[in-house]
């Protein structure tokens, strides 16, 4: 043998290291049959457009169902403009999940999975088919957790696996309206080959509906419980799905303008809790890791109290330590003497005072009260907003500035993000930005930001360090909330 | 093992789940083969996520036809071949993807080569000549072997396995 030989042999034994697990237990699951009829058009186009076939089979690798007690995976599914998902207790395969995005709607994902589906589970079957680039592979996200990632063109559809459990997000832009598709699903063993933790399970994020909800179009599905949690998955007649973590509280339950229980999940294992408003009625859970350092915040329901306004009353928590324990998951307020400065740029062309609005977080009211240096202001209602996301509490109200000697009525936005986006910023009709300073409330999880609203603003957008979008509010409805309404 | 079935219809539908114990020797072949079929498909592809996938889906096939597979395992290292080469394929197009997104190609994990030089070389052939290389040199096949896996005649796996050497020859003993 030549020393090439010997050298390229020696070179590839390394590959004998790489860590693979090997499963405890093998299950298949599969689907037969012949592709729907979009997707047999998919795989005509397939050939010249690279756009991806479906696959139609799925294996997956059970762990024993004794690693963990055989504790069941909600069903977990969320998708936007898709009347399936339909996961429900029993050993059967499930389109778990799937979507479809982008103006020429060729943007699908779709999450295949066993319902009833035990801790530990893998492989978890994730098809996602782009019209343009057709890109279907794994890739790992942040956390170097495997992930896939598909550039559409006018949208981005990103996969991304969270530290077990699998969540994949679309983005889509160019569309009439910025929308997130968040889709859940799936349980994947960790990177040592361990059972998934709880903590990872797709209990975690949900979905931004459709346009507005009404009572009489939202419909329970299907509850379940996790680790104590009740999660409710409810669906839209038009396709939008809600995943609800719904309070265990003792003797407290708040309930939603729909006047159906709300929120809090008590998680013994999660060091973050996440309540977001999705759009009049949607609340969205997520938990995550231990690396986080935010307990959480929960909310506690919205009272409508006008048209297109309703008066949200949020019980926001600071650290909450008691809930590690579960021993008393009780809301707590973050101390009401701790009032926070949110210094605001007036937006205002000539040369502006800077206004500095005091957000009172006293526990049961957020942000109903703002003064400035033109004296106190009640802000008549807070509003919660369409498509929302990450944005979870903003109240708007008007006050009174001073500018080049006259007074001048402005109004003003208070919004809270998650905590620290690297960039919040406000987008008007023309596109320009201008950036917010978010800023956190001392105790509390909560992170300020606030504005004056000129008439040409339309969104208010968030993103991460890493410049990953993160959501946005529309602005038209404080707009008109606070001008007209 | 029992092996799980779970038969959805036509248009996604689930309409029986089902229990089926008959194909136990598609788990035994699982158990035996998968991680070493993983490590090979990591060999060329250089992703052990892709490889992962890959491998499940290699599987998913075979087990379509289960019943008639002579030498299933030999079936299964021929799908994971083939689809590592048609993953090779892709690359490119991925590659502007991440481009495009400004994201880094992911790394492989735990793979602490002796000879990078050697490895770069060999992660710079051409589909089908790395295909041969890691099937000769990493899984010791012979060349008839190779032959039936990649679909070709003995003639072809040997002189793609001379053009392959010249070529690495090139890089690592200049």
């Amino acid at each position: 043998m030549s020393r090439t030989e010997d050298r390229v042999r020696d070179a590839l034994q390394g590959y004998r290291a790489i860590p693979v697990t090997a499963p405890e237990e093998v299950a298949v699951l599969e689907r037969a049959g012949a592709l729907r009829g979009r997707q047999r058009r998919q795989r005509l186009v397939g050939a010249a457009a690279a756009v991806a076939v479906l696959a139609v089979i799925g294996v997956v690798a059970v762990r024993s169902a004794d690693d963990e007690g055989a504790r069941t995976v909600p069903a977990d599914a969320a998708v936007l403009g898709s009347p399936y998902y339909v996961p429900s207790a029993g050993a059967r395969l499930s389109r778990a999940s799937e979507g479809r995005l982008g103006a020429n709607g060729m943007t699908y994902a779709e999450v295949w999975q066993p319902s009833g589906a035990r801790v530990g589970e893998r492989a978890v079957r994730v098809v996602v088919a782009g019209g343009g680039a057709g890109i279907d592979a794994p890739n790992r996200d942040v956390n170097g957790k495997p992930a896939m990632l598909v550039d559409q063109g006018a949208g981005v559809l990103e996969v991304r696996w969270v530290d077990g459990g699998l969540l994949v997000t679309v983005t889509a832009r160019g569309l009439d309206e910025p929308a997130l598709m968040t889709v859940a699903g799936g349980v994947r063993a960790d990177a040592a080959g361990g059972p998934v933790r709880m903590t990872t399970l797709p209990v975690d994020w949900a979905v931004v509906a459709q346009g507005p909800m009404t009572p009489d179009t939202v419909a329970v599905d299907q509850d379940f419980l996790l680790d104590g949690a009740q999660v409710r998955l409810l669906t839209h007649p038009e396709g939008a799905i809600e995943l609800h973590g719904l309070a265990l509280m003792p003797g407290a339950e708040p309930t939603t303008m729909l006047g159906r229980p709300a929120v809090l999940v008590t998680y013994t294992d999660a060091d973050e809790v996440d309540i977001v408003w999705v759009d009049a009625a949607g609340v969205l859970v997520r938990l995550q890791g231990k690396d986080k350092a935010l307990l959480g915040r929960f909310a506690t329901g919205l009272v409508p109290v006008s048209r297109s306004t309703w008066l949200q009353r949020v019980t926001t928590a600071g650290v909450v330590p008691s809930l590690m324990d579960d021993t008393s998951p009780t809301l707590v307020a973050p101390p009401s003497s701790m009032p926070h400065v949110l210094d605001i740029e007036t937006g205002l062309a000539a040369p502006a005072d800077r206004l500095v609005v005091t957000a009172s977080v006293d526990g049961d009211d957020f942000c109903d009260r703002v003064s400035s240096t033109s004296g106190q202001v009640l802000l008549e209602g807070c509003g919660s907003q369409p498509g929302a996301l990450p944005v979870q509490m903003a109240c708007a109200g008007q006050t009174t500035l001073t500018v080049d000697g006259r007074e001048e009525q402005v109004t003003i936005l208070v919004a809270s993000v998650p905590a620290a986006p690297a960039t919040v910023e406000v987008v008007a009709d023309d596109g320009t930005r201008r950036a917010l300073t978010a800023a956190p409330v001392p105790g509390s999880a909560v992170w300020l930001a606030g504005t004056v609203i000129r008439p040409e603003d339309r969104t208010l957008e968030a993103r991460r360090a890493d410049g990953m979008f993160l959501g946005t509010m529309n602005l038209a409805p404080f707009q008109e909330d606070v001008t007209g309404g | 093992m029992a092996v799980h079935a779970a038969f959805v219809g036509e248009e996604g539908d689930p309409v029986e789940a089902v229990v089926v114990d008959a194909c136990a020797s598609f788990g035994e072949v699982y158990h035996r083969e998968h991680q070493g079929l993983v490590r090979l498909a990591a060999a060329m592809v250089d992703d052990v996520a892709v490889a992962e996938e890959l491998v499940q889906e290699a599987f998913a096939r075979a087990h379509l036809r289960w019943g008639h597979l002579e030498n299933a395992g030999a079936y299964v290292r021929a799908a994971v071949v083939n689809a590592c080469r048609s993953e090779r394929r892709r690359r490119a197009a991925r590659r502007r993807a991440d481009e495009r997104a400004e994201r880094p190609r992911d790394a492989l994990p735990a793979v602490e080569p002796a000879d990078e030089s050697v490895l770069r070389a060999v992660r710079a052939l051409p589909a089908k000549r790395r295909a041969v290389v890691v099937l000769r040199f990493y899984e010791d096949l012979p060349e008839a072997e190779i032959a039936d896996i990649l679909g070709v005649r003995v003639g072809t796996v040997k002189s793609t396995l001379s053009r392959a050497l010249d070529q690495l020859r090139e890089v690592i003993e200049p």
